[in-house]
């Protein structure tokens, strides 16, 4: 059970119940880049790119950015994430393993693998110091996925799918760019750009992974796939992925 | 009066279906061929076994479909390869769907090593391989492939390709591995860039691990950029390339760094001359 910390009686300004206001403010916890997550210490990749100078500018970290949310994100997070999110409202746990494993599967890389699953535990962890019973177990599960986690607060806060879906598209934009701006290296100004472009972008991807079969999941980034693995043997990195 | 145009009359489509199954002592328990699929089994030196699969049409175009279906029992070893580049061609309507199921038993080591396969223009392609296999089995897969005929001038195609790999390893689904294409493309990073060629080969072995650094040399090549990733009991690489000969070469070399086994003739050629 959570600890109340707040000591002093909170002034009631309204008894109109405001569920769909608190779900809000909880996603927007969730979104926070001070969540203790440890997700600055990875960039998906990214480091690679520079390294290797596929990445020199603003403009190419859009394109980067811009092809996984299109062909990877929209076609494996998303549907993946819709469907966890509809397990853990039916409290069916061994639909959310079969999911969670599932896109585990898809990771191509020993990095990003590891990204995924050392994410999902931290989220566990701080999901179950937050009162989410449920996400005790995950903290120590192999198959554990970031999204598989974030979809549990998803279900247990209320959060209505579409934009729980966009908000987890968001957050790994806001993580690369300001990756981005601390590894090209980019201007901060660069960066709030690229955020309005993709704030356009996070939509399409949404509602086309959304739309998505059973049949139609999944989807590769070649040139992603080659770049993460070669960053297992990069000489210097600051990021683990 | 008006004349009406006549119906057109469906074109005949292709369909073809091959099982094999082999028991221990690679003993072959059955081995069925249908429509336009064909299958040969050859024998190697110590009792190694090769499958070459052959599809008669000598391609395939939307609304065509090839099935193969390959069990191996315990202990059972096995190279699969195919008699030739498949060739998809133009689309005039529907998808040309692929699938192969492959399921190894307790020990038994399966190699699926068909050769290239070629998009041309306006091509439509569904390909999809399952695999069963034990813990304790071992299990190589290379696919190839060439995006549009460079030598006919063939650059930027349009194609739509879905290319997937799913393996279960003790029952426990360990990659799940789908290429989507709606090409063309556009050029960045962390897609395809400019390359006309792309290869996936993997391991799931209990040493897959110890592999990596074998392939890891073998794959470092002038015009191909490669990489693999290797982790829990699996090994996955990439390579890219933008032409295919080039990548060719090093798959054959990747395929020599990694195989246990003799592999088939049409992999075991290694070309040293420049093109």
């Amino acid at each position: 059970m959570a600890m109340t910390i707040i000591r002093r009686t909170m002034a009631r300004h309204t008894t109109i119940a405001d569920d769909a206001g608190l779900a809000r403010r909880r996603l927007w916890q969730l979104l926070s880049p001070t969540l203790p997550i440890g997700a600055y210490s990875y960039s998906g990749g990214l480091e690679a790119a520079v390294e290797t100078g596929r990445i020199r500018t603003a403009g190419d970290v859009g394109d980067w950015l811009a092809g996984q949310l299109d062909h990877t994100l929209a076609c494996v997070d998303v549907p993946l994430l819709a469907r966890l999110h509809g397990a853990w409202l039916a409290d069916e746990a061994t639909a959310v393993h079969h999911f969670s494993s599932w896109l585990r599967a898809c990771r191509e890389t020993a990095e990003l693998a590891a990204e995924d699953y050392h994410l999902g535990r931290a989220l566990a962890a701080l999901l179950s110091d937050l009162g989410l019973v449920e996400a005790d177990a995950w903290r120590d599960e192999p198959m554990a996925s970031w999204a598989t986690l974030f979809a549990l607060a998803l279900a247990r806060w209320g959060i209505p799918l579409q934009e729980g879906v966009e908000a987890y598209l968001w957050s790994w934009c806001d993580n690369q760019v300001a990756a981005a701006v601390k590894l090209v290296p980019l201007g901060q100004t660069d960066g709030q750009r690229l955020l309005q472009e993709l704030a356009v972008a996070v939509g399409g991807a949404a509602a086309a992974g959304l739309a998505l079969a059973d049949e139609d999941i999944g989807g590769s980034a070649p040139g992603l796939a080659i770049l993460s693995s070669g960053h297992e043997t990069q000489y210097s990195r600051l990021f683990r992925s | 009066m008006k004349i009406l145009a006549p119906i057109p009359q469906a074109a005949q489509r292709s369909h073809g279906r091959t099982i094999l199954r082999m028991g221990a002592g690679n003993r072959v328990s059955a081995l069925h061929q249908s429509g336009c699929a064909k299958l040969f089994l050859l024998k190697g030196h110590a009792g190694a076994r090769e499958a070459v699969f052959v599809n008669t049409a000598g391609g395939l175009t939307g609304g065509d479909t090839l099935h193969a279906q390959v069990v191996l029992g315990p202990g059972a070893a096995l190279a699969c390869t195919t008699q030739a580049a498949e060739r998809i061609y133009r689309s005039a309507g529907g998808v040309a769907r692929v699938s192969t199921e492959l399921e190894l038993g307790s020990g038994a080591a399966l190699a699926w090593l068909p050769q290239e396969t070629i998009l041309f223009d306006s091509s439509a392609l569904e390909r999809r391989v399952g695999v069963e296999m034990a813990v304790d089995a071992e299990f190589v897969l290379v696919e190839m492939l060439t995006l549009g005929r460079s030598a006919m001038g063939e650059h930027a195609i349009s194609a739509a390709l879905g290319d997937g790999r799913s393996i279960r390893r003790g029952g426990r689904l360990i990659t799940h591995d789908v290429q989507r294409l709606a090409l063309p493309l556009p050029a960045d990073p962390a897609l395809l860039g400019e390359a006309t060629a792309l290869a996936t080969l993997i391991v799931v072995a209990p040493d897959a691990e110890d592999r990596a650094a074998p392939l890891r040399a073998a794959l470092a090549a002038e015009g191909v950029e490669a990489a693999l990733s290797a982790w829990d009991g699996r090994l996955m690489a990439r390579l890219i390339a933008p032409a295919p000969h080039l990548l060719r070469r090093v798959l054959v070399r990747g395929l020599h760094a990694i195989s246990r086994a003799p592999l088939p003739r049409a992999w075991a050629i290694q070309q040293e001359a420049t093109p």
